[in-house]
Order: C-alpha cells, then sequence, then structure tokens
C-alpha cells in the first residue's frame, strides 16, 4: 500500500495548479520570443505577459501601467523598502515597519538604517495585530514610508489594511503591503484601501516559483532596484520571465473566481481540525487572531515539546508542517513573530505551522490528528518538561 | 538534512525516562536553543554507572545525542564517563549537521552534570557519617568521664546530707535545751517566793 502523504504547508509553498500549468506549457517550446523583441516571436510573448498584467492589474483595483513583474515576493519587498525610501529621502528619513513582517522587509529596513534611514518596528499585541493608535504615536512629519504585511505567514493575523491605509492617507508617506500571503484571503481595492504600493507573489497562490508583482500608484516616486534594459516599463531591467508570468496571471485569475467557494471550504477544515485537535490533545495554544485570521493558516503549540521533533515525526508519517521553533531554523533563532507576540520561550520552541488549501479533506485531517496524538504523546514522555498529567 | 541513523535513532530512543534507584541527577539547558536535557545515573560503590537514562526537551538530533550518549556510558567507570567526547555521539550517528552539532554537547554537559550531582551526594554522605562518627566519639568520653566521677560526687551528696542532717538535729537539740533552762528558771523563781 502506499504510504499517505498530507501536505500542509501551502504557507511555505503551494502546488502549480493543473490549469496554470496548461497555460504556461506553450510559453516554454513554441511562444518562446523575448517578450521585447519586435519580430512575431517577441509580439506573441508580450501577449501573454500583458494578458496576465491586466489580470493582476483587474485584480486588485489597479491600472495596468502599475503593475511590475519582478522574480518574486523578496524582490518586490526590497525593492518596494529601497525604491520608496530613497526616491523620498528629501521628504524625510523615517520609515515605519512592523515586527512580524516578513524577513525581506525587515532584513531591507535594517540594510536602510545602515545606510542613514530611522526605522521604528511597531510592535503587535500577543495575537499579531498592529495596533492603530501605536502607529499614529510613531508617525513622524519626516515618515515617508510604512510597511505593514496584510496576511501573517506564520499565524495568519489578518491586519486592518485599510483602517490604516485611511489613516495615513492625511499623512505624507506612502503605504506599502505586503499581500504575499493574503491573495487568497482578501479583497483588495487599492483605491479604497490607499495603497501606495503592494508586494504579490505567484508560487502561494498556486502559481509557478520564481515570479511576483509590485503594485506602484502612478504617484509614488520609486527608484530602480534592477538597472538593466529597458523591461518593465523601465523599471526593473531583465528578460521578462513570460512562462512563468503566464502562470501567475492565471493563478491570480484562478484565486480571484474562486475566492469565496475556496475560502469557505478552507474554513471549515479548519474548524474541523482545530476542534478535533483541541479534543484529542490536552494543553494545547492556539496562536494569532482567532477573530481575523485566515483560516488556511493554524498554528499551535505544544506544551513540553519542541516543534521540530513534531516536525520530523510527522514527516516519518507522510506529513509535511512547519515550526517556529529555534531548532529547525539554520541560524537557531526563534520566530521573530511569535516572539514580538511575547510568547514564552518554550510556546514559541512547541509552535507548529499547519497551512493548507481547499483540497484537503477531512480524512486527511483525521490521519493528521491521529498521528499527531501519537507523536505528541511520545515525545511528552521524553520530555522533562511534562507535568503530571490530569487523569481523563 | 538529517542521515538515516539519526532519524532512526530519534524514532528509536533507548533509555528514555526514569530509572528507578537512580543516585545522581543532572539538568542541563541550552541558551541558544533552548534544548532542555535531564539525566538520570545508577553508580555503584566501585563509581562504575550500572544504569542511565535520559528525558530531553529538544530537537531530532538532541534526542538521538542523548541515546547514544546513555549506551556509550552504561558500564563505564564514572572517570571514563566524563572523558567521553561530544565527537565520539556525533561518529555513532553518522554526523550531524552543522548547525546541530552543539545538540551533542548537551548530552556530554548533561552526564557532567550528573556525575558533579553524584560527587557532592558522596561529598555529603561522607560529610555526614563523619559528623555522626565524631557525635558518637565525644558521646563515649564523655560517658566514661561521667562514669569516673560519679562515686566522688556521690560521696560528697552523702557528706552534705550527713552535715545537713546534724546541723538540723543540734538545732533541735538547742531548743531542747533553752526549754529546759526555761524550765529551771521558772523552778528558781517558785522556790524563791516560798
Amino acid at each position: 500500500m502506499e504510504k499517505k502523504r498530507v501536505y500542509l504547508d501551502d504557507a511555505a509553498t503551494t502546488m502549480v495548479s493543473g490549469e496554470v500549468l496548461n497555460e504556461m506549457m506553450p510559453y516554454f517550446s513554441e511562444i518562446y520570443g523575448n517578450s521585447n523583441s519586435l519580430h512575431k516571436f517577441g509580439r506573441d510573448a508580450s501577449r501573454g505577459v500583458d494578458h496576465a498584467r491586466d489580470i493582476i492589474a483587474n485584480s486588485i483595483g489597479a491600472k495596468s501601467g502599475e503593475i511590475y513583474f519582478t522574480s518574486g515576493g523578496t524582490e518586490a519587498n526590497n525593492w518596494a523598502m529601497f525604491g520608496i525610501a530613497t526616491a523620498n529621502k528629501k521628504k524625510g528619513k523615517h520609515i515605519i515597519v512592523s515586527s512580524i513582517e516578513h524577513h525581506s522587509i525587515l532584513a531591507s529596513a535594517k540594510e536602510l538604517e545602515k545606510r542613514g534611514f530611522e526605522v521604528t518596528y511597531l510592535p503587535v499585541d500577543s495575537t499579531g495585530m498592529v495596533n492603530l493608535i501605536d502607529l499614529l504615536h510613531e508617525l513622524r512629519p519626516d515618515t515617508i514610508l510604512v510597511s505593514i504585511m496584510a496576511v501573517n505567514n506564520e499565524v495568519g493575523t489578518i491586519q486592518n489594511v485599510r483602517a490604516i491605509g485611511e489613516t495615513l492617507r492625511q499623512y505624507q508617506c506612502y503605504f506599502h503591503v505586503d499581500a504575499v500571503q493574503a491573495m487568497g484571503v482578501l479583497k483588495f481595492d487599492v483605491d479604497t484601501m490607499c495603497i501606495d504600493a503592494m508586494t504579490m507573489s505567484s508560487h502561494k497562490i498556486h502559481g509557478p516559483k520564481g515570479v511576483g508583482a509590485l503594485y506602484v500608484r502612478s504617484t509614488t516616486p520609486i527608484n530602480k532596484l534592477i538597472f538593466g534594459g529597458e523591461q518593465e516599463f523601465n523599471k526593473r531591467g531583465g528578460t521578462t520571465n513570460v512562462p512563468a508570468i503566464v502562470g501567475f496571471g492565471k493563478a491570480m485569475e484562478i484565486t480571484v473566481r474562486d475566492r469565496e467557494r475556496t475560502l469557505k471550504k478552507t474554513n471549515e477544515i479548519a474548524n474541523y481540525f482545530m476542534n478535533k485537535l483541541q479534543y484529542a490533545i490536552p494543553d494545547i495554544h492556539f496562536n494569532g487572531n482567532m477573530h481575523q485570521k485566515a483560516p488556511g493558516i493554524v498554528n499551535v503549540s505544544f506544551d513540553y515539546v519542541e516543534g521540530e521533533s513534531i516536525l520530523m515525526l510527522l514527516d516519518l508519517a507522510g506529513i509535511a508542517v512547519s515550526t517556529g521553533s529555534a531548532c529547525a531554523s539554520g541560524s537557531l533563532t526563534k520566530s521573530h513573530v511569535l516572539k514580538a507576540m511575547h510568547l514564552s520561550n518554550e510556546t514559541i520552541n512547541g509552535a507548529v505551522r499547519f497551512s493548507f488549501a481547499a483540497e484537503i479533506t477531512k480524512d486527511d485531517i483525521d490521519y493528521v490528528v491521529d498521528n499527531l496524538i501519537e507523536v505528541v504523546n511520545k515525545l511528552r514522555e521524553l520530555s522533562p518538561l511534562t507535568k503530571k498529567r490530569r487523569k481523563k | 538534512m538529517y542521515n538515516d541513523k539519526v532519524i532512526s535513532v530519534f524514532q528509536h530512543p533507548k533509555h528514555t525516562g526514569e530509572i528507578k534507584n537512580h543516585n545522581a541527577v543532572g539538568l542541563v539547558d541550552n541558551d541558544s536553543c533552548g534544548d532542555i536535557m535531564k539525566v538520570f545515573l545508577k553508580i555503584n560503590d566501585k563509581d562504575i554507572i550500572e544504569d542511565a537514562s535520559f528525558k530531553t526537551f529538544g530537537c531530532a538530533a538532541a534526542i538521538a545525542s542523548s541515546s547514544v550518549a546513555m549506551d556509550k556510558i552504561i558500564g563505564k567507570s564514572v572517570n571514563d564517563a566524563l572523558a567521553l567526547d561530544s565527537q565520539e555521539i556525533i561518529d555513532e550517528l553518522g554526523g550531524l549537521p552543522t548547525q546541530k552539532i552543539h545538540c551533542s554537547m548537551l548530552a556530554k554537559e548533561a552526564i557532567t552534570a550528573a556525575i558533579d550531582d553524584y560527587r557532592k551526594r558522596q561529598k555529603r554522605l561522607a560529610k555526614k557519617a563523619s559528623k555522626q562518627a565524631q557525635l558518637a566519639k565525644n558521646a563515649k568520653t564523655d560517658n566514661a568521664e561521667a562514669v569516673k566521677e560519679t562515686p566522688k560526687i556521690v560521696e560528697e551528696n552523702k557528706s552534705q546530707l550527713l552535715v545537713k542532717r546534724l546541723q538540723k538535729l543540734v538545732k533541735k537539740q538547742e531548743k531542747t535545751l533553752d526549754k529546759i533552762l526555761d524550765i529551771n528558771k521558772r523552778i528558781e523563781q517558785i522556790k524563791n517566793k516560798k
């Protein structure tokens, strides 16, 4: 019998859907021209790219000329940070980011600090929410950029993007949103949400890896990050990754088309999972904001045991998850997100992230919970921290 | 990341839990990653580790290292166990990823802590024993002295009692004498009147 496999790491990356793959295939072998060439080969490729750009622009209420394709979310985040900061440094040198941003924002912020900018790292509450009052306190006349992620990749907490955007409209600073994890969760409209720049990524929404996009409002000044040819309206050099962009466009089209249905299904599965888990295993905590959370991300801390050990034992049962524990990261640093939420060291080290798409079935969840019971019990028996268990 | 050997030891670790009649416990934690390991040892009077077990809160590498370390020290003398090199643990596991090397050190540290605990307990026991011996010795000499002194004290007490009794007798006699004298005086007075 083939071993069962359950993939619960969609927040890391997703499978390329069949529809997307079919859309991409011709662009590898038939329509292989350089989209910047003037001949028919090039013009055909260019049409595919333009179509994808239209889809993405439409899906967030932007104009096509405001969408720039990049090599992924990290490049788009880097570009937004460096591009907007350096283009506006005459107006001020102050930048605000939340303390639970993705590394590509935080590392960029650190580098900008080295280059003479001042960065404020906004705290979050124990559920991972940014407080609007805190943001207002930190805003200064020389603040030029605020970057807040829409949906956190580790705990799934959804920020009040619109409220933040509307508040910032009265200030001179630009508002960047990292929406990499949010495309399947929120309906975006950059105008009503007052967003000046927004990062998107393809591989989190069943598109191919290696492609993303940055939306930049036409009135937002931004400097180049990648110098080269005149691709992407002369804003981002480098031969256009046509098949990936076409795939990204298709993936976005499907995401927007199916969003309501997918969300409903994912929500059902998530509730089933959390209910089952709560009754099956004592001494666990759900991390993140339970009232405002991406349903496909469930972050759980198991007391007395270490996340990496759970990950490894589940992996042996064919189940893929990820963890915030220090042991699992090469640098031995704990999850900065859970740390910013002021969780205890043991809670952080015992945190496991389950992230999934609507395709996961209740059967899959049953299999996962059964294995979890076994794995957690085994590790708790091994742990010197385990307290004497309550009698059932 | 991990090789098959590490995975299989991690999946089926040996010497887990808390052994009965252990006489040494070592508890250490790792500041950098938060791993915690507790080691239980049963050491006999010839300083040989008869049995050992562990409880570990940590990653796969930490648990596998713990299991191998227990294997390595059971049956060894305390000094040999102290000399255990964490490289031996790594070799036994067929290598660990670079960032996990520190997990193997945790086992060595926990064993060292347990042996420290054993030595402290031994010292405490020895101290207690010598203290009791000293007390017993002191009691003995005190007793002997007391026994020697007893007759003297008894004698002294006896004579003191006699003196007291004599003094009482003398007082009584004096009183009687006074009475006799008094009566004589009265008889004289009566004679004189006649």
